[in-house]
């Protein structure tokens, strides 16, 4: 095979085969924790936004590939990695923009174009991040004036690790844990993977995608609640429906089929459409309250490969009412809420939050569509923008309430232009929840809410409080398993040997001056007494102190503590 | 000429002081708790105040009954018996009904009394909107204006109030169902204080909201400094639900800073009031720009 020049299989190929050697290091990257407690799943949220280039119909140019790879990307981008990684990709996308066969001299402009556009998609890029690697690496890349893409990818992986190594000396908190990138570190398994296509290695599939970790496999794979859907549920949101269609010389000319027919009838009978066509397959998707009718429309055309419908009531089941508690008539949430389907109101909020508890209190608060997800789970670009579907209103406020979530709802807001969107960058559950309390539907233009939101999350703590998972140092501290810790970002306050004693300690460590108000969520690991406890501990240190618990029930953090 | 006497009831929060100062009696609205029924004295003592507020401070409720046939009887007689009139400045109607009651029993009282004049006002305000409403009467009948003159003087004047409250939550004024709310009110804000104030149409409407009490204390202030006319000829009247004197000075000297008022009355806010406010609530009047905001149903 002449690999001088990439065309699009190999290119989809190279691809693909990124993909499945970083699934074989998936747990390796996550590993790279700045915290020894299970959050932060850079593997995961990598090998899952490379998912989304994966079902990408084959080209013979590296130019409609390599723009099909990454337009599956930008949905399925998730966690800043990922979207960089997305962002990286779509660049590489419109860099090899009318090339039919990449030589080196290509993949070197088209890596260079990707390396601009990832550091445009982050607000303020940091330095010792997959981005610096990215960077790094192609700039050595370009300078080893490579003959061939496979030199060029040498190049590229060489000087990468290097850059790599360097990232601790970059982000001081990467040295404290004693860890170097995780993002960084993934993309050199995927360029490895790349790489070994044109060394006509075979990278092993390890199977599904959807095998490995338990975010992976929920993200692929769904625990349906059927009871959300009962003998009395009205069919508020539809079905997600998506299939593969294989054009039939028997019914149509699949090589002259004009695509827009079918497009054009998807629109008509719903929302959200995706269609594309490869040769004689044609791959759409649809959200719609009649299927049946994309099927019949369809199979005039040709015969079905795969169809898979869900109603989407239950790939979403957080619009739950029936906890709403009684309150003042004409003020129900459920009230409210109803006019999801019907009029087109002026405002309306997505919130992203993990934990039941923190979720139902986000709802209450007036939140229309709660995304799960949160730090072990970031949500993509794509149930972004599925939520936005779910609204029928002007303007969309986003709170994403993680720094590692916010770029997927930035990413998303962009792909979206069915309503204004706009993400209130809020970093933590903290700054969201601050938020949302001071969200007044009622008053103003959509610039007074936005500003308002925004200023109620400014100023606010979060501390987290977790488990320690292995025994791991940390600068000067040296964390056993089993212990407990309590952080702001990515600064450890403090420790103790049971959870009380974290989450005293941590109160303890935090400067409570201006905040006049502390909540306590209590995950679902702490219990009731115990978090009382803590919030007397807490009021007595700090007389006039008002202290609110609430039941989160999320995973991994024991306790999160807001002061406002 | 007969002599005006001005009456008000239990929601006016007038202290002892001022119904002295004013010449002004209340006809009396009453607290149930247990079971037990009992007069709503303005009088009362800060003990007393103190040890209502602690019975809602643990959750107990409190509930109230609009002044009863009795009562009025009793009181407007009491000045029918003196050869006066009368004018009874009342609650505002949307928060308590006893202005109907009075006026049966006024219609009554004044053919049992040939000659005698009760003129029934509903102040549009409560709690010491009401109060002020009254004592611009009482003002009015102690330079000898007749019940029909200081009618037609109040009557203008009712909207001109100007009410700036805060509490740490609408729960006990949602329980007693006495505020109507946004729908920024959704859900249990925690931390989050809202505004309230005496709308147009005599509703108390929670109508904005403010992170912590800090905030809210000057919010408060801040929005009464902006509706005041003439504060210079004016008193700023602040009451309170048995707030700390800590946060009872501290208002003090936020509304002195804040307000170049002539001076600043501080009286705790009754019992009927209190039973629907709930304790620590903060509230402010005076005079200033027409009220025009409607909360609307």
């Amino acid at each position: 095979m002449d690999l001088s020049t990439i065309d699009g299989r190999v290119y989809q190929k190279m691809y693909l085969a990124g993909a499945r050697s970083l699934k074989r290091h998936v747990k390796e990257v996550n590993d790279l924790n700045v915290f020894p407690i299970p959050d932060g799943d850079t593997g995961d949220n990598m090998l899952l936004t490379m998912l989304g280039g994966e079902n990408a119909s084959p080209a013979d140019d590296v130019s409609t590939a390599a723009r099909r790879i990454a337009d599956g990307m930008l949905l399925s981008a998730r966690g800043n990695s990922g979207v960089i990684l997305s962002q990286f990709f779509d660049g590489i996308g419109t860099g090899f923009s009318g090339v039919k066969d990449a030589a080196a001299s290509d993949f070197a402009a088209a890596f260079n174009t990707g390396v601009k556009q990832a550091y445009r998609s982050v607000m303020e890029p940091a330095e010792g991040t997959i981005l610096t690697v990215l960077r790094e690496a192609s700039a050595y890349a370009e300078n080893a004036a490579a003959a061939d893409p496979k030199a060029y990818l040498t190049a590229f992986i060489k000087e990468a690790r290097a850059s790599l190594e360097r990232t601790p000396e970059l982000l001081p908190v990467l040295k404290k844990a004693g860890v170097v990138d995780s993002g960084g570190a993934g993309l050199i398994h995927i360029a490895e993977g790349m790489l070994a296509v044109l060394n006509g290695e075979e990278i092993p599939d390890d199977g599904s995608f959807s095998s490995d970790s338990a975010a992976v496999a929920s993200a692929t794979h769904q625990d349906l609640d059927l009871s959300l859907f009962t003998e009395d549920s009205v069919l508020e949101f539809g079905y997600c429906t998506e299939l593969l269609l294989r054009l039939q010389n028997a019914k149509t000319d699949p090589e002259n089929f004009d695509i827009s027919i079918i497009k054009d009838f998807l629109m008509d009978i719903g929302n959200s459409v995706v269609i594309f066509q490869t040769g004689s397959i044609i791959k759409l998707h649809v959200h719609t309250m009649t299927p049946d009718k994309v099927l019949g429309f369809c199979q005039q055309f040709g015969e079905f490969l795969t169809v898979k419908i869900e109603n989407m009531s239950l790939q979403h089941n957080n619009l739950d009412d029936t906890k709403e508690e009684a309150k003042t008539p004409g003020m129900s949430g459920a009230a409210e809420r109803a006019t999801l389907a019907g009029e087109k109101k002026p405002y309306a909020v997505v919130a992203v939050a993990a934990g039941s508890g923190i979720q139902e209190t986000f709802r209450d608060l007036g939140a229309d569509v709660i995304v799960d997800g949160g730090q072990s789970m970031n949500p993509s670009s794509e149930a972004f923008i599925d939520a936005f579907d779910r609204i029928n209103a002007e303007t969309i406020f986003v709170l994403p309430n993680n720094g590692n979530v916010v770029l997927a709802a930035l990413q998303a807001a962009k792909l979206y232009d069915k309503a204004d969107i706009r993400v209130i960058q809020t970093k933590t559950i903290g700054e969201g929840y601050a938020a949302l309390t001071m969200y007044s539907p009622d008053e103003g233009s959509a610039d007074d809410v936005e500003e308002a939101l925004n200023f109620a999350a400014e100023g606010v703590i979060t501390a987290e409080i977790s488990r320690c998972a292995r025994d791991s140092e940390f600068g000067d501290l040296s964390l056993k398993e089993g212990q407990y810790i309590g952080f702001v970002g990515k600064e450890i306050l403090a420790s103790g040997n049971d959870r009380y004693a974290a989450a005293v300690n941590t109160a303890a460590a935090l400067d409570f001056t201006d905040h006049e108000i502390c909540i306590l969520i209590r995950g679902r690991s702490a219990d009731t007494a115990e978090a009382e406890q803590i919030g007397r501990a807490i009021q007595e240190a700090h007389r006039g102190l008002e202290f609110y618990l609430i039941d989160g029930l999320q995973d991994i953090y024991d306790y999160i503590l807001i002061l406002e | 000429m007969r002599k005006v006497q001005i009456i008000t009831d239990s929601c006016s929060d007038l202290s002892k002081e001022l119904l002295e100062k004013y010449h002004i009696d209340y006809a009396a609205m009453n607290t149930v708790y247990n079971g037990e029924t009992r007069r709503a004295r303005l009088e009362w003592t800060r003990e007393e105040a103190h040890e209502l507020y602690e019975l809602m401070r643990a959750g107990k409720r409190v509930t109230t009954t609009q002044v009863p046939v009795e009562e009025f009887n009793t009181v407007f007689r009491r000045y029918l018996e003196q050869d006066c009139d009368i004018v009874y400045i009342s609650c505002c109607v949307k928060q308590s009904g006893s202005i109907n009651t009075g006026h049966v029993v006024a219609g009554k009282l004044m053919e049992e009394f040939p000659g005698s004049t009760i003129i029934c006002i509903d102040s549009l305000n409560a709690c010491l909107g009401e109060g002020i409403v009254a004592i611009e009467a009482a003002k009015l009948a102690m330079e000898g204006k007749t019940a029909e003159e200081i009618r037609d003087a109040i009557l203008p004047i009712r909207k001109t109030v100007n009410e700036f409250c805060t509490v740490h939550s609408l729960d006990s004024l949602r329980r007693a169902g006495r505020v109507k709310a946004t729908s920024a009110f959704f859900g249990n804000l925690m931390g989050v204080k809202p505004i309230i104030i005496c709308d147009a149409e005599g509703y108390q409407a929670s109508f904005k909201k403010v992170k912590g009490r800090q905030a809210s204390m000057k919010e408060i202030v801040k929005l009464m400094k902006e509706a005041i006319k003439d504060p210079e000829n004016q008193t700023v009247y602040f009451g309170h639900a048995d707030c700390s004197d800590e946060e009872v000075a501290q208002m003090t000297e936020l509304i002195r800073a804040e307000i170049p008022c002539r001076d600043i009355f501080t009286g705790i806010i009754g019992p009927i009031i209190g039973a629907s406010i709930g304790p620590d609530a903060l509230v402010l009047y005076a005079f200033g720009e027409e009220v025009t905001y409607n909360i609307g149903d």
